[in-house]
């Protein structure tokens, strides 16, 4: 490893503690990842900021079920077949609505996040991380 | 990433936008019609008012209230997407993990749940119910993920909306609803009753 903490080729450097976890993989440079190179002190900024996100598609799909309570304008044809249609785009019973997928969105930035974190402490060899706080102006 | 909320949010804007070019023109009144069905919601008995807390919603849970379900204080009001406004909740470990998020928003002129009932009943999960006396709505959005909607009716055309996560939950995701749930009868007991 260099002094400059890079991983690089890392199936060298972290021997068998990362075999078969996401940040192993990806650190050893499998299919296209190949010669991919990470700066290992800037993973808690990574889940930090991945939290942050994740955080914020969830707000964006509650936002997203608001859609679905707008009442009909009207009781006319298009104003009731607009808000019906405006409601299933934003949360149906299907799974490719915006609320559902917000929130399956967020799930994995949070399960990335974790998964990240659980790495991290096993590469360190530490029962806690030292996080900082999400990047400044990250969400919109 | 960040063009892919930034995709999402132009989305949601347009469609704000849309639903703002029909509400430019005078409605016309809402009619009953004969072969309407009647509503599944049950009457309200015992209104709350939620209009007294509508700006405030931060001050729907105590801080007590809060910290006995886990949430960490301060609470952050936000915008909501109709005009309201928002309060949310976050419970983080040290190491920046989001355990629990909930999110509250008010409405004091709307149809909500009548809405709702059509909109929510082919969801993962959609339950019509009663928490504390009132009408309430608890659905999923996803089979798999710890998040549940909750939706209650305090008052006619008045209602408070819910959503709960739960990072603990992840293997038991129904159970986001239990303790949503219970968050929804902590609030309703901080409304006040209609004179």
């Amino acid at each position: 490893m260099s002094s400059e903490n890079q991983w690089s080729g890392a199936t060298s450097d972290t021997g068998n503690v990362l075999d078969g976890s996401a940040l192993g993989a990806l650190l050893g440079g499998n299919g296209a990842t190949a010669g991919f190179s990470i700066n290992y002190e800037r993973v808690p900024q990574t889940i930090a900021d991945l939290e942050e996100a994740a955080r914020f598609v969830r707000g964006r799909a509650k936002k997203a079920q608001g859609l679905t309570r707008i009442p009909a304008p009207g009781a006319d044809g298009v104003s009731l077949n607009a808000v019906a249609q405006i409601g299933k785009w934003a949360s149906d019973t299907g799974t490719n609505n915006l609320e559902a997928t917000l929130v399956a969105g967020a799930t994995q930035l949070e399960n990335l996040a974790q998964k990240l974190r659980e790495d991290l402490k096993t590469y360190l060899q530490v029962e806690e991380l030292n996080i900082p706080q999400a990047s400044p102006g990250l969400t919109l | 990433m960040r063009s892919g909320l930034v995709g999402s949010l132009i989305t949601v804007g347009s469609v704000i936008a849309l639903v703002g070019c029909g509400a430019a023109t005078p409605p016309e009144p809402a009619r009953s019609s004969p072969t309407q069905a009647a509503s599944p919601i049950p009457p309200v008995k015992n209104p709350r008012d939620v209009s007294a807390l509508a700006r405030r919603p931060c001050d729907l849970l105590t801080s007590q209230q809060a910290a006995g379900f886990g949430l960490d204080l301060p609470p952050r009001q936000k915008d909501g997407v109709l005009g309201n406004v928002d309060c949310e909740w976050l419970s983080t470990t040290p190491e920046r993990q989001t355990l629990r998020q909930v999110i509250i928003s008010t409405f004091t002129n709307n149809p909500t749940l009548e809405i709702a009932y059509d909109q929510d009943r082919g969801r993962p999960y959609f339950e019509l119910t009663v928490i504390s006396g009132y009408p309430t709505l608890v659905s999923r959005p996803t089979a798999d993920t710890p998040d549940c909607d909750i939706d209650v009716k305090p008052a006619e055309r008045q209602s408070i909306s819910i959503s709960y996560h739960s990072y603990a939950f992840k293997n038991n995701p129904q159970q986001a609803c239990v303790v949503g749930k219970q968050v929804a009868a902590a609030v309703l007991m901080n409304l006040p009753l209609k004179s």
